[in-house]
């Protein structure tokens, strides 16, 4: 029994050892890191101070990075989900060589992001590809150059996230079973009925975990951001790297990194708790 | 209302695999068939040709005399139970059996009354506002038999709905569907591999195998009259005893078999001299004594090797010279054997059944 029991100590030593050393200890030293205090022309001094908090919700600056982090959080993650269900719906639905495409899916995560931000900005610049191909459709009188800037920073994050939309969406449609498509077929209901009374509702989880999915890794995006925009399209990301190793300013950047996790938490914990509530109310739904 | 044609009905399915195999079928109004064999017989295939979630290779569909076989499932006028049930968890009772009626933008009083009625007649009134997955498997089958009938659909299909209950709860059920049926006279057509339920439920059966149909009868025909030694076996139990026939005599045919000359009565079976074939006896219709010492034509001698109660059925096995095994079986307290006991195998000549030499 003795042996077991200590057998048993050195099993949970693995995960609660990853759970102190990756998780607990570097969020531990963010949030004392970011009541430390930043000497001018120093590196950082141990104190409590809120000043680095003050500074942040003061200047507008940081606030204006914070909110277009967060609105473009949002758009990726809607137009990942818009490009993304459709594909993904014939894909589990009709397609007939799935393991071809899902691998294709995949194939693209197999290189770094900052290969594929400079492919965008090559494809996406005067000299190459698509701003070329307009003018010979016809779309443009003469070549432009779409980056650096908002709409080469936009492509760039759908590209890169949405993947992962597909493989979160793919799971879930195909565990829907066809039986559930089938009955409301045979109830008199044609496909575009069935699939916005059915399917689409029965898939609301994939939506939501897919979606929340790609906000969450665009609030953290850096690469592409810092590749395919000007200043003007920095995300926090790359506010918090700057300060950190460009300004040295190490207990701003924790506290700005604190500030960005707080609020995806609670806008995260906001949407599971709307749809948590949805689920909950659609068996009392009055008819 | 609900006639179905199945015409010439065939399905194969990529690389070659036979489904269903030139199927010819009629279905009369208010009948209740059922499609019986074992897995991979075609018989979910042939349903779902019907509900037209299937396009046949080739061959029609008639319902009510109108070729269907082009029209997608949402126009025809059936009503299916699925395996799964297939009710929407995402919906409660009531907005479940409304589906279809919403669908089709009936009036929503209409559709509260109809949908009262429903659940009347499927026995679970005041349930309307229930989540599905606060149902018992019984009042999920209800609702689910509610939902396919609340279109007042010609066809009702069920595709063995009741598979996964119980025993007790399986035979209750298949009560109220036969009784439900009865009442509302619907076209029934209903798949299962349980030869006990298509016995017990049908007005006929359509026993399957291999895509193709073997024999189409009412459960007393298929049981007493099996057309091949397929139907025999599959149909409860039997004794299928090799034979080449000696001779024709009238209605009767001399018979050897390994055990012995055997009279059968030829029940319409194309007899020649020489020619192998099969007799199907039930084991009811084999009787044992213990009087072993005069050789009596048409009774093989073997000893009891084991005995079992099934039911308030006794059955015993026997091994016989020719080392057959032969089953007997016996009301309960209707005779005293035992294992070990060397007993005289007596055949009830007219419960003799001539069949093809088949390969099962």
């Amino acid at each position: 029994m003795k042996s077991r029991g200590r057998r048993l100590k050195y099993i949970l030593a693995y995960p609660v050892g990853m759970l102190f050393v990756f998780f607990l200890i570097p969020l531990g030293m963010l949030i004392v890191f970011s009541f430390y205090y930043h000497p001018p022309g120093g590196f950082y001094e141990p104190a409590f101070t809120l000043d680095n908090y003050v500074r942040f919700f003061t200047r507008t600056l940081y606030l204006k990075r914070l909110a277009f982090t967060v609105e473009i959080s949002v758009l990726t993650a809607l137009l990942c989900l818009i490009l993304g269900y459709p594909f993904t719906y014939y894909l589990a639905r009709i397609a007939s060589r799935r393991r071809l495409y899902i691998i294709l899916v995949i194939s693209t995560l197999w290189l770094s992001y900052i290969v594929r931000s400079y492919a965008w900005s090559v494809l996406l610049s005067r000299s190459a590809g698509i701003s070329q191909l307009f003018v010979w459709l016809g779309f443009l009188e003469k070549p432009q150059s779409y980056t650096p800037g908002l709409v080469a920073v936009i492509i760039g994050l759908v590209y890169v996230f949405l993947p992962f939309m597909i493989l979160t969406l793919y799971g879930n449609l195909k565990s829907i079973s066809t039986d559930y498509e089938e009955a409301s077929l045979n109830l008199g209901a044609g496909p575009w009925k069935t699939f916005w009374r059915v399917t689409f509702p029965l898939s609301r989880d994939g939506i939501i975990s897919g979606s929340l999915l790609v906000f969450i890794l665009t609030m953290g995006a850096y690469v592409v951001p810092s590749i395919l925009g000007k200043p003007k399209q920095w995300t926090m990301a790359i506010v918090i790297g700057d300060q950190a190793t460009y300004e040295s300013n190490v207990p701003f950047g924790a506290a700005m990194a604190l500030i960005l996790m707080v609020l995806a938490i609670v806008i995260i914990w906001i949407i599971a708790k709307l749809a948590g509530t949805k689920s909950l109310s659609m068996g009392a739904r009055g008819r | 209302m609900g006639r179905v044609e199945l015409r010439d009905l065939s399905k194969s399915f990529p690389p070659n695999v036979r489904a269903v195999d030139h199927v010819n079928l009629s279905i009369e109004e208010g009948e209740f068939v059922t499609l019986l064999g074992p897995s991979g017989c075609g018989k979910t295939t042939t349903l779902r040709l019907i509900a037209g979630f299937e396009e046949p290779s080739s061959g029609q569909i008639l319902i009510d005399g109108q070729d269907v076989t082009a029209s997608p499932p949402y126009q025809r006028d059936t009503g299916m139970v699925f395996q799964s049930l297939a009710l929407f968890p995402h919906m409660d009772v009531f907005d479940n059996i409304a589906y279809g009626m919403r669908i089709r933008k009936v009036q929503k009083d209409e559709i509260a009354r109809k949908v009262t009625d429903l659940l009347k007649l499927v026995r679970l009134p005041g349930l309307e506002g229930r989540r599905i997955e606060q149902l018992s498997g019984g009042q999920r089958q209800r609702v689910a038999f509610a939902r396919a009938l609340a279109m007042n659909p010609s066809v009702f299909l069920l595709d063995e709905p009741f598979a996964a209950l119980d025993k007790n709860l399986r035979e209750e059920m298949q009560v109220e569907l036969r009784r439900l049926q009865k009442r509302i006279e619907i076209t029934t057509i209903f798949v299962t591999h349980n030869q006990r339920e298509a016995m017990s439920m049908s007005d006929r059966i359509v026993v399957m195998d291999q895509g193709r149909i073997e024999q189409v009868g009412s459960p007393r025909e298929i049981y007493l009259d099996p057309a091949s030694t397929f139907v025999a076996d599959f149909i409860g139990t039997t004794n299928l005893i090799p034979a080449t026939i000696q001779d024709v005599e009238g209605e009767v045919v001399r018979l050897m078999t390994p055990d012995g000359p055997v009279s059968s009565p030829s029940g319409g079976f194309r007899s020649a001299q020489g020619r192998e074939c099969v007799i199907s006896v039930r084991p009811e219709s084999v009787r044992l004594s213990t009087e072993t010492d005069q050789a009596e034509e048409g009774s093989f001698r073997g000893t009891i090797d084991f005995k079992r109660h099934v039911g308030e059925l006794i059955e015993y096995y026997i091994r016989t010279e020719a080392d057959q095994e032969i089953i007997a079986s016996y009301q309960t307290g209707s005779s005293e054997f035992f294992e070990g006991d060397t007993v005289r195998v007596i055949f009830d000549q007219e419960a003799l059944r001539l069949l093809e030499k088949g390969d099962s």
